[in-house]
């Protein structure tokens, strides 16, 4: 704790210093028109709109429009049909490379940007075509009652029925890389963390048939991975930082472990022919700041992209967030440059995750 | 004007024109293209995949058991609706539409608080000492058929029911006076007249089925793979459309040539059968309408209380998941817990001060309004000239017409999506009302035409001899004795919109965007009981219809017999 705390000490002097320079010849914000962003829908979209939508606003005079949210297949139809359905689309890291190869996307400017916020991106950098959005992390998710004296700590103890016995919940492969569960598979077989990718799928599904029969569901959305817990329908299984959180706020008692979590990202883009590109480096450009960041981590636990954005918010709040400093090196960050390549038998590993796993449910 | 059945069926034609047979144009090109150039590619690997040949089975496999597990139980209810309990008949219907009211994901929910290992039945059985450890209800393939059947019974319930309400009860009173016994009038007259209902019940049922992914996802084992979410994870996260576009024109091929097969026993069109004889019409095995027969007789003399017993528990089963989604709508928890710890209105407030919702939920009420009023204006005098009309390829003219239910709707979308581009439709209102007509309108020819079927055409001839004009006659005449079938076409073509989140993902734009996609995108990380408020006011506005209806239009055709 005293290392987070003089830690936080360094930073808030090096973020007085900032200030004390003279803002650099950065390009400015305001502009005209409107522009039309993704809206993740309930707590998300509130959290958007309060920490960057109306501030954007005030500060630039452009207006947002907030339009829900697409899958990444109906964002990819649209733009190759001339008609994207954002100006600023998230789209989530493990689909990202697939719209960066096919030329779907339009060049990030950072001449919007302060140098310092583009270095302070320290995790997932960014890059030429998309400016990382949120950090999240896929953990272990416990039963506290059940488990409060003897909690689990690694993929590993989750597959160990003996010693945790209860029903388990983990992601259906169909989920491929947003799942994680073939990275945990791997995890909990002894797979070292350096040593996970390229992803060895006999012996990730021979690991997931080990535990097969302790599942009691594989779980098909996020909503679905921590309902089960909150209904004891299952005392242990795999979930989203955020979800695990926001079912505790709600009175929930599911303990996190952050050890062994895998780290994953979505970010922000903007599609070829989208109509208001201008105004939509802006408001990356705004997003990318340390404030606003900040001020959206306070509102939902998704870890800020640039780490400045730390110096503005609490050691408690900190303490939730997957890319606190205590806790970030604990997480393994997930390789989506793996999920994207091609393999010996031709496939990406998002597809090939998707066949493998038709074929082995469809064996029963 | 039925001489010219060409003219009947234009404008129904033009919508097909364009909200499925350029659509479907465009799957079929996107399946043949890889990269921009002709390939044969995805046919290929889609044809050579053993694991899909095995999904594709297991879906046709596990539809036709729910089908027939859907007939079994909808048969007996609607027999109990449309005699027994006669009084009650729009009342039972009204009811039996309900499970359709409620987003799928929390319908879902409803049934795991049901059934799940620490659900109500467990818990119960485990309070009265019957069990020692949770019976496996869900999550396993019985979970899968329960969700299934439950959801599509209304399917089967409804067009059964309209063909019964329409047997004249002096006919087997007729029957019984000539001195036959109960189960031979059953069999020779009830179940011959009922049969069109039963047939349109089953296409209804079975190429339903066939299109569901997330129910058995929510519900089933991990296992219950079907086709339709192996192409909605082609599109959705493998952005793959050829091979998702080959795969959905192979189950349209599979299912339509499926169809033709069964061709007599799915729609009989007029001129293939008379009504002077329809016992030896029934398609039954004999041996199969003897055992009917048999079984009829045995129940008579306690048929009353036996239909009783059963109608009410099946309504139970059906409404179960329903009361548990109200019960969930006026909790006070900011999440799903069941039962609720507190009860409060939050969750209504929450809905009524959030814009967004509220103009979804109107968005969404327009074009599902508009597409069904299209559907059933452009489905009925299509549904006419097939029945009545005597020309060549009417069953496949039947057949293009229910295609849209077939294609799986993630195919669809994506064709439609296409198309509306081309035509500068996109981001218009008018995409939605194309697409929820197109819908709509299998749901209409299905019933319509079923019900025109049994229709007695001498009402008609009577009235023309009177002098009435057609327009008149159909007023006066067809639609007050079809009015069971035109309200349940219509209840379904709507909800074919209302509920649908895959077509208007594609579509949705700041002018246009459904409550689907609002509940839809709340529901992704975390399930609030905001979504169950909709399946309550959707609740108060179908009782408020059955209350209207009540008073006007299922009353009347009792009252003039």
């Amino acid at each position: 704790m005293s290392s987070i705390i003089s830690r936080r000490g360094l930073l808030a002097a090096t973020a007085l210093a900032t200030l004390a320079r003279p803002a650099l010849a950065q390009n400015s914000l305001k502009g005209t028109g409107s522009v039309i962003v993704h809206d993740g829908g309930g707590t998300m979209g509130v959290a958007q709109r309060r920490a960057f939508s109306e501030p954007f606003e005030k500060e630039t005079g452009i207006r947002v429009i907030h339009q829900a949210g697409v899958n990444s297949g109906v964002q990819r139809a649209a733009i190759l049909a001339g008609a994207p359905k954002h100006d600023v689309a998230n789209i989530s890291g493990g689909s990202m490379a697939a719209f960066e190869k096919d030329a779907l996307l339009q060049p990030i400017d950072y001449n919007f940007w302060a140098e310092a916020d583009r270095r302070a991106f320290d995790i997932v950098p960014a890059g030429q075509f998309q400016s990382p959005a949120m950090l999240y992390s896929m953990l272990l998710a416990f039963d506290q009652k059940r488990y409060g004296d003897r909690a689990p700590q690694s993929w590993a103890q989750l597959w160990d029925a003996r010693a945790f016995p209860g029903r388990r919940t983990l992601a259906a492969g169909a989920n491929a890389a947003d799942g994680c569960s073939f990275e945990i598979a791997l995890l909990a077989d002894g797979v070292a963390p350096d040593k996970l990718y390229p992803i060895d799928w006999e012996r990730a599904f021979r690991s997931l048939a080990r535990i097969r029969g302790d599942v009691v569901k594989w779980w098909a959305n996020g909503a679905e991975s921590v309902q089960l817990q909150i209904d004891r329908q299952a005392s242990l299984g795999s979930a989203w930082n955020g979800r695990i959180d926001g079912a505790n706020d709600n009175g929930g008692s599911i303990g996190k472990v952050w050890n062994q979590g895998i780290l994953q990202w979505a970010g922000w883009a903007i599609p070829k022919g989208a109509a208001n590109a201008e105004n939509a480096q802006k408001y990356i450009a705004y997003m990318s700041r340390a404030e606003p960041q900040a001020r959206y981590s306070e509102l939902i636990t998704y870890g800020p992209t640039n780490s400045r954005a730390f110096d503005h918010i609490s050691a408690e709040r900190a303490a939730l967030l997957p890319t606190a400093p205590a806790v970030k090196g604990l997480q393994i960050v997930q390789d989506y440059d793996f999920w994207n390549a091609t393999d010996s038998t031709g496939q990406t590993g998002l597809r090939r995750a998707i066949t493998e796993w038709e074929k082995w449910v469809s064996a029963g | 004007m039925l001489n010219r059945p060409f003219l009947l069926m234009l404008p129904a034609l033009i919508a097909l024109g364009i909200g499925f047979i350029l659509p479907m144009g465009s799957v079929v090109w996107t399946s043949l293209h890889q990269g921009g150039l002709f390939s044969m590619g995805a046919w290929g690997e889609v044809l050579s995949s053993r694991t899909f040949l095995g999904i594709l089975g297991r879906t046709f496999s596990m539809a036709a058991v729910v089908t027939l597990l859907t007939l079994a139980l909808a048969y007996p209810l609607a027999y109990w609706a449309a005699t027994t309990a006669r009084r009650w008949g729009a009342q039972i219907m009204a009811l039996v539409a309900v499970p359709y009211l409620t987003s799928i994901l929390i319908r879902s929910y409803a049934w795991v608080a049901i059934l799940g290992g620490n659900g109500l039945v467990n818990r119960a059985l485990e309070s009265l000492g019957l069990i020692e450890e949770p019976l496996p209800l869900v999550f396993n393939r019985f979970g899968s058929y329960v969700g299934m059947v439950h959801i599509l019974l209304p399917m089967a319930v409804f067009p059964i029911f309209a063909a019964m309400q329409r047997i004249d009860p002096a006919l087997m009173r007729a029957g019984a006076s000539l001195g036959a016994p109960p189960g031979s009038s059953f069999s020779t007259i009830f179940l011959p007249l009922s049969w069109p209902g039963v047939s349109a019940g089953a296409a209804l049922v079975f190429l339903a089925a066939m299109g569901f992914y997330i129910t058995p996802a929510l519900l089933g084992a991990p296992g219950d793979y079907l086709v339709a979410q192996a192409i909605e994870v082609r599109v959705s996260t493998l952005a793959e459309f050829d091979t998702a576009a080959a795969q959905a024109c192979l189950l349209l091929a599979l299912v339509t040539a499926l169809m033709l097969l069964l061709r007599k026993r799915i729609v009989a069109m007029a001129g293939e059968d008379t009504t002077a004889a329809p016992a030896r019409r029934l398609p039954l095995p004999p041996l199969l309408r003897r055992l009917g027969a048999a079984v009829a007789g045995l129940l008579a003399p306690i048929a009353t209380p036996l239909l009783w017993g059963y109608g009410l528990l099946l309504m139970t089963l059906l409404l179960a998941p329903m009361i548990v989604v109200v019960l969930i709508a006026f909790s006070s928890a900011p999440y799903l817990s069941f039962p609720p710890p507190g009860w409060s209105l939050r969750w209504f407030f929450s809905f009524f001060a959030d814009e967004a919702w509220l103009r979804a939920t109107g968005f969404s009420l327009v074009v599902s309004l508009a597409g069904a009023a299209t559907a059933l204006a452009i489905g009925t005098p299509f549904a006419l000239a097939l029945s009545r009309g005597r020309f060549q390829g009417r069953r496949l003219l039947w057949l293009l017409a229910v295609a849209p239910m077939i294609l799986p709707h993630i195919a669809l979308a994506l064709g439609l999506f296409f198309t509306a581009v081309r035509l500068g439709l996109n981001g218009s209102i008018a995409s939605f009302w194309i697409a929820y007509t197109v819908t709509g309108l299998p749901y209409v020819v299905i019933i319509l035409v079923a019900a025109l079927r049994r229709f007695d055409t001498d009402l008609e001839r009577a009235a023309a001899s009177l002098g009435a004009a057609p327009l008149r006659r159909f007023r006066d005449v067809t639609l007050p004795l079809l009015a069971a079938s035109f309200a349940s076409a219509f209840l379904f073509a709507f909800l074919a919109g209302f509920d649908d989140l895959i077509i208007s993902l594609f579509l949705s734009s700041p002018n246009g965007t459904t409550i689907a996609m609002r509940m839809w995108e709340d529901i992704r990380l975390e399930i609030s009981p905001k979504t169950a408020v909709v399946g309550v006011l959707q609740l108060g506005l179908l009782l408020l219809a059955a209350l209207i209806a009540r008073l006007r239009l299922w009353s009347a055709p009792w009252r003039t017999r």
